[in-house]
């Protein structure tokens, strides 16, 4: 199936969140540490270096930003390319071909965001009732790698809840409304008024439809580099794709679950909600 | 004595400043506002969401909304006592009628309505208060009251209304209520404009 418009809309939604929430609230940390070699039984003949944190950050248009372009193994820097490396970003690891030692000492320098984001089918309540989510390793005494795939906090979970159309010009224009809602888990409350503070603040703001097709990561969660083969930058993608279409963000609506209602919850994490009601003038039946 | 157009629009300009003229034209306009504000009233206490929520921690799942399981009082997760209809009853009291009178005679009636957004505002849900549950009716709401509700109470002793089998999964159904019945009974009043009340 090729991707239908909620899915680029998903997409897009999914890149200016990440956006906003590091460019105007600068969510992301840099960090030097060792990446740990493990193995991963999805990717069978591979050679993993996990590093302590998840959700490498890969957008250049954020000021401040590191992202890695290669690590340094036995005091020597290696280039993304070298031995087959690939960078996974989601994941935070190295991924070499085959034959690698998997002895090696291996450093890197990358920033991380400070909230993850996912995508999400989950009800809110399966969400925060029945998650078990691992932290992004900030406050653990040993170090050592990040198992992969499973969602870290602090994050933020997406999900579309709601997609119609309604007549809006004659000659077939509608407009496309969407709801879309996302669960913040914060490790405490400073970061997370900041976060509901960045969103309630993207109030008659917009964005452009990004295809999915041009998101910045490929089958490894690595770089597509041939389709942005300086570097991904979002406000320059978002510019550039001015003719697919604008999303209004028309009402953002935030909350947070009251102080008392944590206790019976999740005490160790700080839950709030973000609501957005976007907009799309489009012709959904040409 | 003859009476010619430029006498009757002189009449017309004077008549508004008639205070009995004035009485009986706000009179009948008042009139056809209370009565949109009464059946707009009647609708909504009669809609199967607030009679459901009306009926307390005992009500029947009557909305459908729910599949039975439980009640939307325990769903969104009200305390005992608390009368979330209230707040909706007096916003939509709230419609005020004014007027004004132009130079040349035309008196003008603004009515104030309320919209679903001031609706949303003073509903909110009892464990995340920046959120609204009336809107959550139409747009969705999550478990998480009704969840919050069963920890607190299976820890007070007290129970949570539930005919079937307590448990996580039970699902929302979405449908529709404040915006629908504030767009109706907007339009009424817009219609207003089109009538001859006199």
């Amino acid at each position: 199936m090729i991707p239908a418009f909620s899915h680029d809309v998903n997409n897009s939604f999914f890149l200016w969140f990440d956006n906003a929430l590091m460019r105007k609230g600068q969510a992301f940390k840099t960090y030097t540490t060792k990446l740990y070699n493990y193995t991963d039984n999805r990717l069978v003949g591979k050679v993993i270096y996990g590093s302590p944190y998840k959700q490498w950050a890969y957008d250049k248009s954020i000021a401040g930003i590191t992202i890695p372009s290669g690590v340094t193994v036995d005091n020597t820097f290696i280039a993304t390319g070298t031995s087959g490396m690939i960078m996974d970003f989601d994941n935070g690891r190295i991924i070499f071909n085959s034959g690698v030692s998997s002895s090696l000492t291996v450093s890197g320098t990358y920033s991380v965001k400070e909230i993850n984001s996912y995508i999400t089918d989950q009800p809110e309540d399966n969400l925060i009732v029945e998650g078990k989510y691992i932290q992004n390793s900030r406050f653990t005494v040993t170090e050592t790698y990040v198992p992969p795939y499973n969602p870290v906090t602090p994050s933020a979970f997406i999900s579309m809840e709601k997609i119609d159309n309604n007549p809006f010009a004659l000659g077939g224009e509608d407009e496309t409304k969407i709801l879309i809602k996302a669960v913040l888990f914060c490790e405490n409350l400073y970061q997370l008024d900041g976060s509901l503070s960045v969103f309630a603040d993207t109030f008659n703001t917009n964005f452009n439809v990004i295809p999915m097709i041009q998101h910045p990561l490929a089958e490894f969660n690595n770089l597509k580099t041939g389709l942005y083969p300086t570097g991904y930058d979002y406000i320059n993608v978002n510019k550039n794709s001015i003719s697919n279409g604008k999303c209004y963000i028309y009402d953002v609506t935030t909350s947070k679950i009251k102080d008392n209602v944590i206790r019976e919850l999740n005490p160790t994490l700080h839950i709030g909600f973000v609501d957005f009601e976007i907009g799309v003038i489009r012709y959904p039946r040409l | 004595m003859k009476i010619d157009q430029k006498d009757l629009d002189a009449i017309s300009a004077q008549l508004p400043k008639e205070n009995i003229y004035l009485k009986f034209v706000y009179d009948a306009m008042k009139k056809e506002v209370d009565k949109i504000q009464i059946e707009m009233i009647q609708e909504f206490e009669q809609h199967p969401i607030s009679k459901e929520i009306d009926g307390g921690i005992t009500a029947s799942n009557i909305s459908e909304t729910l599949n039975g399981i439980t009640n939307l009082y325990s769903f969104i997760g009200f305390n005992s006592g608390d009368r979330p209809l209230e707040p909706i009853k007096q916003e939509l009291q709230k419609i005020k009628l004014r007027y004004n009178i132009a130079s040349r005679g035309e008196i003008t009636f603004t009515i104030d309505f309320p919209t679903a957004k001031d609706i949303f505002r003073v509903t909110p849900l009892p464990w995340a208060t920046g959120r609204s549950w009336a809107q959550g009716i139409e747009t969705g709401i999550s478990g998480l009251g009704y969840y919050i509700k069963q920890k607190e109470n299976s820890r007070s002793g007290l129970g949570v209304q539930s005919e079937k089998q307590i448990r996580s999964g039970v699902r929302f159904r979405n449908t529709k209520y404040i915006s629908d019945l504030i767009q109706k009974y907007n339009k009424k009043i817009l219609d207003l404009s089109k009538n001859t009340i006199l």
